[in-house]
């Protein structure tokens, strides 16, 4: 029985940054076209089970509380939208081509709200990042201070070097935000250019 | 009406008016998105994501007022503040019309 489920789940790692949400949502699309129906991602593994092939659009919205509120899922279901998932403030829906006819295949029908969603996630993301900014920001500067002024020798060293671990960490986490951050708010320049 | 407000609904997006044109009788979002697909001859289609998103957001901005929750949709309808909006929002869609048409709508010197 085991083994039969695991046959038909397969594990994908696949990391897809902030403002590569439309990339995510073709991949799952084309994921889905080849027999594997998206189950669930953590960010960094994507678990699907194998289904029959068929033509499934997939779309993601970023929901700034990330709760999973009833009227918000049946607002979708209602549009036609199945809920598939959800990993943080993502939420992942699909819908079904039928014949390759092509309804509405968008969870935005306008530039604005496309625009917003863009907005959502800046806003979101920063929100989410400023703890831990705040924190590592914060406790490299007290190891640095702490370690300098009351240690001697080795323990200086060590403290040195989990220091520059740390600050170097917390260096590729802020560029990979400021990338990404980057990236949207190109988007939303090549949104607002077209009013 | 605040100055802000008016300066963020007027004009309004054509989905917007639409909802808000919507909401003079309690509604919830999806029947909306039919009513307006009915009124267009299917030529305005709203999408789940926007059509929520207008939601929300005139609901914190006071436009419409949540009214009930039946079968897990939530029922709106426009508040006076929203009437009100709605209005000043017709009549520049009406200036806008018959000037469209050549006419002009004149009084001012």
């Amino acid at each position: 029985m085991k083994e039969k489920e695991n046959e038909n789940i397969l594990i994908e790692k696949q990391k897809f940054y902030t403002a590569e949400f439309e990339q995510e949502a073709a991949w799952l699309s084309f994921m889905h076209r080849e027999g594997w129906r998206f189950l669930s991602t953590d960010g960094f593994h994507y678990r699907f089970e194998a289904v029959p092939k068929e033509d499934w659009c997939y779309q993601l919205d970023y929901k700034q509380n990330g709760v999973a509120e009833d009227d918000y899922l049946q607002m979708y279901q209602d549009f036609g939208w199945e809920f598939a998932g959800q990993y943080g403030n993502w939420f992942y829906f699909r819908k079904q081509r039928i014949n390759g006819e092509e309804p509405d295949l968008s969870l935005f029908s306008d530039r604005e709200s496309k625009l917003e969603l863009c907005k959502r996630i800046v806003n979101g993301q920063l929100l989410r990042i400023l703890p831990l900014l705040l924190t590592m920001g914060g406790s490299c500067s007290l190891l640095l201070l702490g370690g300098l002024l009351n240690s001697g020798g080795f323990l200086r060293v060590m403290i040195g070097i989990a220091c520059f671990i740390q600050f170097a960490f917390f260096l590729l986490l802020l560029g990979n935000y400021f990338s990404q951050m980057a990236r949207l708010n190109k988007m939303i320049k090549s949104l607002d250019e077209q009013r | 009406m605040e100055e802000k407000l008016r300066r963020i609904y007027i004009p309004m997006t054509e989905t917007g008016f639409y909802i808000l044109f919507c909401l003079r009788t309690e509604n919830h979002g999806y029947n909306i998105g039919q009513q307006v697909k009915q009124m267009t001859g299917g030529e305005l289609s709203i999408s789940p994501g926007t059509m929520y998103g207008t939601l929300s957001k005139m609901e914190k901005d006071g436009l419409i007022q949540f009214l009930k929750e039946e079968d897990k949709r939530k029922f709106y309808r426009i508040t006076e503040l929203g009437s009100e909006i709605l209005e000043l929002e017709q009549k520049r869609i009406e200036r806008l019309y018959r000037n469209s048409r050549g006419e002009s709508i004149g009084g001012a010197k």
